[in-house]
């Protein structure tokens, strides 16, 4: 029995890259009870030995091709197989770079947990989903990696799964990802339809013969992928529910890396959105809603982790908006930096998460900076670099797309992007004086702070006990090593299309689009300041509300009356909740049950609800269709037999 | 004086839908296993009527062949009527209709 | 002067052919005399283990015959490649619901039981290479007779419900299979498919006979609208053999009509006799699904969920091209494993007479039995078709075959009941990792059964092993002499 199919000779160091975490998940998950602790160290290294030899290829991956690693042929226009070029170089750099940190951080974090190992375990294999989907060379591994790092990201978020909340946030999170991976799976198959090629290589030299609807139509599909994994409006409620997975799951996914996958596919696709600037705008669009969106929630947010998850789903807006508008290195670029602020902010929160026993509510916070100072420091650097500071990472990338923005001839998103960058400097600051100026918080009562009681039956706070406690250089050595990239990571930029980002990218995304869109109204250096002038105004406002003396003397209350007269639509978070608990959650999970389910009370959208009405009428009509009996049966064999039968009566006489 | 083909296909098709009709038709079990007996038989004088038509044997074996499996299949059909039906006073095919939906 | 001679027709290369079909015959009467020997207390594990042996030895015997195609018994039974792969499919199917009719059924009836499943197993094994109408029939039956014998035998309430309704649809469909074969032996003057490519007399004959055996054909692949038994009798029937009836009676039924569809139609006209098989395999895809959707017995679901995988894997065939083949019965060995596994689960969650086939003893099984329950994830996802299984694997290469073939209607129907499986499947995944506010039965898993324990753990492993490395075997093409 001949197998159809031939393993070819691959680079070495491309396939260690990518194997080299999977070789760690198996390792560690069947010597787990043996390691212990030792399981961090171990997965540790195997993610950062990846990134050594990704490092070392840096060279080789940037020139025009990159590095190639055929792998598996199964037939014609069926090879499989790995490419390392500029674009993937950079997110495996980030993901095994900000990966390994958080790997090592997370040795700390869960020194007390008896499940280290599996956690671990999961790390690295979601690693390697990660890896997966950013080195394949061809739509499928595209597919297969996506599908893997939702699954991985279901058992990280659903790692203390003893709490009912974070298996619902879980599932939550597999069912809107499962439904953007329908997407996907359409625009592959419609990919392959139209060229008999599942390579990247191929279907970007045929992309130019696609017909117009044809592009958009696999944009689209792409996009609602995009869209599921990169929490964009509306399928972007699991990201402040998944917060409940451990906090350094929270940095390396839900920060990072796995949300701006859909940045990646987008900017991966770039030879296709280029053919269609329908759906450019389309994707710029969703992305500012998404941005702007992000930013009000946040500032209605109390939990620490949920403020960062609402920051993280705006910047992904603005990284969605400037590829979307055609501006790839500008967001690509906010990509890069991000990594580093968010995950940096985020494993601070997680300092202060376990400092504090594991409260996340930054009302019981307060007057932290003089207990944990070196926090403190991390978080003002994570802060200043995602508002947007002069001089702060973040600066650079947010300016470039805002200003792209308008170059490309989008003059609203450029004010909404602008708007937004005041309104992120807002709640950044609030989060900050929160938790860290005035008194100390923590044995105020919850009912003084307006702080709702737990539902009954809801599990109570993860304890450990936390007796024994990790050496405290664990935790911290990561986040000053991430410091360093938060505040220079772009400089890279400085000098504009001579820059050695911009050279280093050269001609891999084609030309963006419509830049003569548009005569210029405004010089870059004013947009420039345009944008800082509102950022300063949205500093001013967190700090008149809760930074001056007579705000943090009163804190107590203030923070009460601001609890109790939060206004329900952002408390509520929109309602988008409630509107994709319709739409897609609550169809999964009770498709065809009772159809009083779904004429529900909080149904904003009728079209959505006819649609799983249909869909589960039909299931009930097949149901009923089935009553039991022979005869039934048997007429509806003869039936189909009858229409058959004249099938072939005609065919035999026409013939 | 030999009996046209066409008389044998028409009798035999009329024989095969009235076994259809019967199938559907009927509640009673056994008239139900009689109804499918004459599906196969009205099969089985077509077959011997085509080969007659053809002047070869593979119609005869294949009938004999046919035969034996509807014996059988009729032997298995009534020991499962008799199970189904071991309590009950009459047989009513519409009352087994315990598995639905 | 005449004498008459006795003279032996065939040479001892024909009966070689159909050895591994008479290992596994004979296999049932060993069992059955085997029944009779043992003490009572090992007798049910004597049977399964000589039927498990039976069945191995004719699958190694059945590997033989690779690379040596030969038409047997004047063209009656072909065997080769495509015979061999569909045979050793039946067996491996056959072997796993051994495994799990251990922990199932009545002492007292295991030894006929399993005779009985040897002996249906041989039939779908004479069908494999069955290339002659009376081949086929024999084999059809032979195989029917035994499951309805093998869905009366079980005291459970809806078995024997499940029995009668089973013999009296399927004996219809039987009947219509058997006056189409009528109507092709009129139009052509012979029983053999290799006869069938150039017809001499009318058309009208043997198109119509032609549409006639399909619809015995569709009948017993359950595909819409001739799908109406496959609930009830799945429902009603001991689990083993619903498992069983899962994959041995589709992949003869498939073997049967791949040699029709690829070998025995003539040549131009073909595909118009085809069309309407296609038209019922993309409305399984759809229908099965969507009737998926409202189930609440694991074995209903899983027989619509059949009824949707079948149509996919006939619409691999659409077409008819030699990559289809290939990427159909690839799918069918991914569809045995993952379907078998998710049954096997099943299995594990019953105890004699009361099987845990309900919704809701899937209630909270992720945290009673976290390893189960992922497994039963793991299944649920490759027949969902989404990676990284066999089922996923298997859907890209038959959503390329039908691409290929000029089928894009039927390709995007497939992504269309693709994405409602997923939501059908996921029920059962929320049931398992839900929090259920009502306490879930408790029920634990037997400890005894530790074979169908290796019954998951070994479809696990294949359903992931062949996701990665699709073994699309090569040499399939099926003759007819």
């Amino acid at each position: 029995m001949n197998l159809a199919f031939a393993m070819t000779a691959a680079s070495p160091a491309l396939l260690s890259i990518w194997l080299l975490p999977l070789v760690g998940a198996i390792v560690i998950w069947t010597l787990g009870p043996q390691l212990r602790r030792n399981a961090g160290y171990l997965g540790s290294a195997f993610v950062l030995v990846s990134f050594a030899l990704a490092l070392a290829n840096f060279g080789a991956a940037g020139n025009a091709t990159g590095l190639r690693a055929p792998l598996v042929t199964w037939g014609p226009g069926f090879a499989f197989g790995l490419q390392l070029d500029a674009l993937s170089l950079l997110w495996t750099l980030v993901i095994t770079g900000v990966g390994g940190l958080i790997h090592i951080y997370s040795i700390g974090y869960m020194w007390t947990d008896r499940a280290i190992a599996r956690f671990f375990a999961y790390l690295n294999f979601f690693v390697f989903s990660m890896l997966t989907l950013v080195l394949a060379d061809n739509v499928v591994g595209l597919l297969v990696g996506w599908g893997l790092v939702g699954l991985a990201s279901y058992f990280l978020i659903g790692f203390w799964f003893y709490k009912p909340t974070a298996v619902a946030a879980a599932r939550k999170a597999f069912v809107i990802n499962v439904f953007g991976d329908i997407g996907i799976m359409f625009a592959i198959f419609a990919c392959y339809a139209a060229t008999g090629s599942i390579a990247f290589s191929d279907i970007f030299a045929k992309a130019g013969t696609f017909s117009e609807p044809l592009v958009l139509a696999i944009c689209i599909g792409l996009f609602i992928g995009a869209m599921a994994k990169s929490a964009q409006v509306p399928l972007h409620t699991w990201l402040p529910d998944a917060m409940e997975g451990p906090t350094p799951v929270s940095a390396l996914i839900h920060a990072a890396t796995m949300v701006t996958a859909g940045v990646y596919l987008i900017a991966r696709f770039a030879p296709l959105w280029n053919l269609s600037p329908t759906a450019q705008e389309m994707v710029a669009v969703v992305g500012a809603i998404t941005m702007v969106t992000g930013a009000i929630l946040g500032m209605a947010q109390w939990d620490i982790k949920r403020i960062l998850a609402c920051s993280t789903m705006s910047q992904i807006g603005y990284m969605i908006m400037g590829v979307g508008v055609g501006a790839y290195q500008a967001g690509v670029l906010h990509f890069f930096t991000h990594a580093f602020f968010k995950a940096q902010l985020f494993l601070g929160a997680g300092l202060i998460i376990h400092a504090l026993g594991d409260e996340q509510d930054v009302r019981k916070m307060g007057g932290l900076y003089r207990k944990m100072p070196f926090t403190f420091a991390a978080m003002l650097t994570g802060t200043l670099a995602i508002i947007g500071f002069p001089f702060f990472s973040g600066f650079y990338s947010k300016d470039a797309i805002i200003y792209e923005a308008l170059e490309h001839g989008h003059p609203i998103l450029f004010f909404a992007g602008a708007l937004t960058a005041g309104i992120t400097a807002y709640y950044m600051f609030r989060m900050l004086f929160v938790t860290f100026f005035g008194s100390y918080r923590g044995d105020v009562p919850d009912a003084m702070l307006a702080i709702a009681p737990p539902v009954p039956g809801a599990y109570a706070a993860h304890d450990d006990g936390h007796v024994e406690h990790a050496p405290t250089w664990l935790m911290q050595a990561p986040v000053a090593v991430l410091m360093v990239p938060t505040v220079i990571a772009g400089y890279l930029t400085i000098g504009g299309e001579s820059s050695p980002w911009y050279r280093y990218f050269g001609t891999l995304f084609g030309h963006g689009g419509n830049v003569a869109g548009v005569p210029l109204a405004i010089p870059e250096w004013a947009s420039t300041i345009f944008v800082l002038v509102l950022v300063t105004l949205g500093i001013v406002v967190a700090y008149l509300r809760y930074g001056n003396p007579p705000a943090l003397i009163g804190a107590v209350d203030r923070l009460r009356g601001e609890a109790l007269k939060m206004p329900p639509v952002l408390a509520h978070a929109f309602y988008v909740d409630a509107l994709i608990a319709t739409a897609i959650v609550r169809p999964a999970n009770a498709l065809g049950g009772a159809i009083s389910r779904y004429v529900d009370p909080h149904v904003i959208d009728a079209g959505v609800r006819d649609v799983a009405w249909v869909a589960g009428m039909l299931g009930a009509l097949f149901r009923a269709l089935q009553t039991g009996l022979v005869r039934a049966y048997a007429l509806t064999i003869v039936v189909g037999a009858a229409c058959f039968i004249a099938y072939f009566a005609y065919l035999g006489t026409a013939r | 004086m030999p009996v046209d083909i066409a008389n044998y296909i028409s009798l035999s098709t009329v024989i095969f839908f009235i076994g259809v009709i019967g199938v559907v038709t009927r509640r009673n079990p056994l008239i139900v296993l009689m109804s499918i007996e004459l599906m196969f038989n009205a099969a089985n004088l077509a077959i011997v009527a085509f080969s007659k038509l053809w002047g070869n044997n593979a119609g005869h074996i294949f009938v004999f062949l046919v035969v034996t499996v509807a014996a059988a299949e009729a032997a298995i059909g009534l020991a499962i009527v008799v199970q189904v039906f071991r309590r009950a006073k009459h047989v009513d095919l519409d009352e087994v209709a315990g598995l639905r939906g | 002067m005449n004498t008459p001679q006795l003279v032996i027709p065939y040479v001892s290369a024909d009966y070689a052919a159909l050895v591994p079909t008479f290992v596994v015959a004979v296999t049932a009467l060993v069992v059955i005399v085997a029944d009779l020997l043992t003490p009572k207390k090992m007798r049910r594990a004597a049977n399964v283990a000589v039927g498990i042996i039976g069945l191995i030895a004719a699958g190694v015997l059945a590997l033989q015959g690779w690379g040596h195609p030969i038409a047997a018994f004047g063209g009656a039974f072909v065997n080769g490649g495509f015979a061999i792969v569909f045979q050793e499919i039946v067996i491996v199917a056959a072997v796993f619901s051994l495994l799990m009719s251990y922990a199932l059924g009545r002492e007292d009836q295991s030894g006929g039981a399993i005779a009985l499943m040897l002996w249906s197993a041989s039939g779908a094994m004479l069908m494999a290479g069955a290339a002659n109408l009376m081949t086929v029939f024999l084999g059809i039956e032979l195989l029917s007779l035994a499951l309805y014998c093998l869905c009366a035998m079980s005291s459970r309430p809806g078995a024997r419900e499940s029995a009668l309704k089973y013999l009296i649809l399927s004996s219809t469909a039987s009947g219509f299979l058997l006056y189409g074969m009528a109507l092709l032996f009129g139009a052509t003057g012979s029983v053999a498919l290799s006869a069938f490519a150039n017809p001499p007399a009318s058309s009208a004959l043997f198109d119509i006979g032609a549409g006639m055996f399909l619809i015995g054909i569709c009948f017993k692949l359950s595909l819409v609208p001739f799908h109406v038994w496959t609930p009830d009798v799945y429902e009603g029937a001991p689990l083993p053999v619903t498992a069983f009836m899962s994959v041995v009676t589709k992949a003869g039924t498939l073997a049967v009509l791949a040699r029709f569809a690829y070998a025995a139609l003539p040549s131009p006209h073909g595909a118009a006799i085809m069309l309407p098989v296609w038209i019922v395999a993309a409305l399984s895809m759809i229908v099965g699904n969507v009737a998926a959707l409202a189930q609440t017995d694991l074995k209903r679901l899983l027989a619509y969920s059949g009824i949707a995988q079948l149509g996919y894997i006939v619409a691999s065939l659409a077409g008819t091209t030699a990559f289809g083949l290939r990427y159909a019965i690839f799918y069918l060995g991914a569809y045995t494993f993952m379907n078998l596994g998710a049954f096997a689960v099943v299995a594990l969650l019953s105890r004699d007479r009361d099987e845990g086939s309900q919704l809701t003893s899937f209630n909270g099984l992720g945290y009673r039995q976290p390893i189960l329950a992922g497994a039963m994830t793991f299944f649920l996802l490759s027949l969902a078709g989404l990676p990284p299984t066999a089922g996923f694997t298997g859907k890209i290469l038959i959503l390329a075959s039908a691409v290929n073939a000029g089928f894009v209607w039927l390709a995007a129907l497939l992504v269309v009941g693709t994405a409602i499986s997923v939501y059908a499947y996921f029920k059962i995944v929320r049931a398992m990792y839900a929090q259920t506010t009502g306490a879930p039965i408790r029920r634990a898993v037997v400890p005894a059964s530790a074979l169908p324990w290796a019954c998951v753990a070994l479809c696990a492993v294949a359903t992931l092993v062949l996701g990665f490395y699709p073994i699309v075997p090569s040499d399939v093409l099926p003759l007819v002499k």
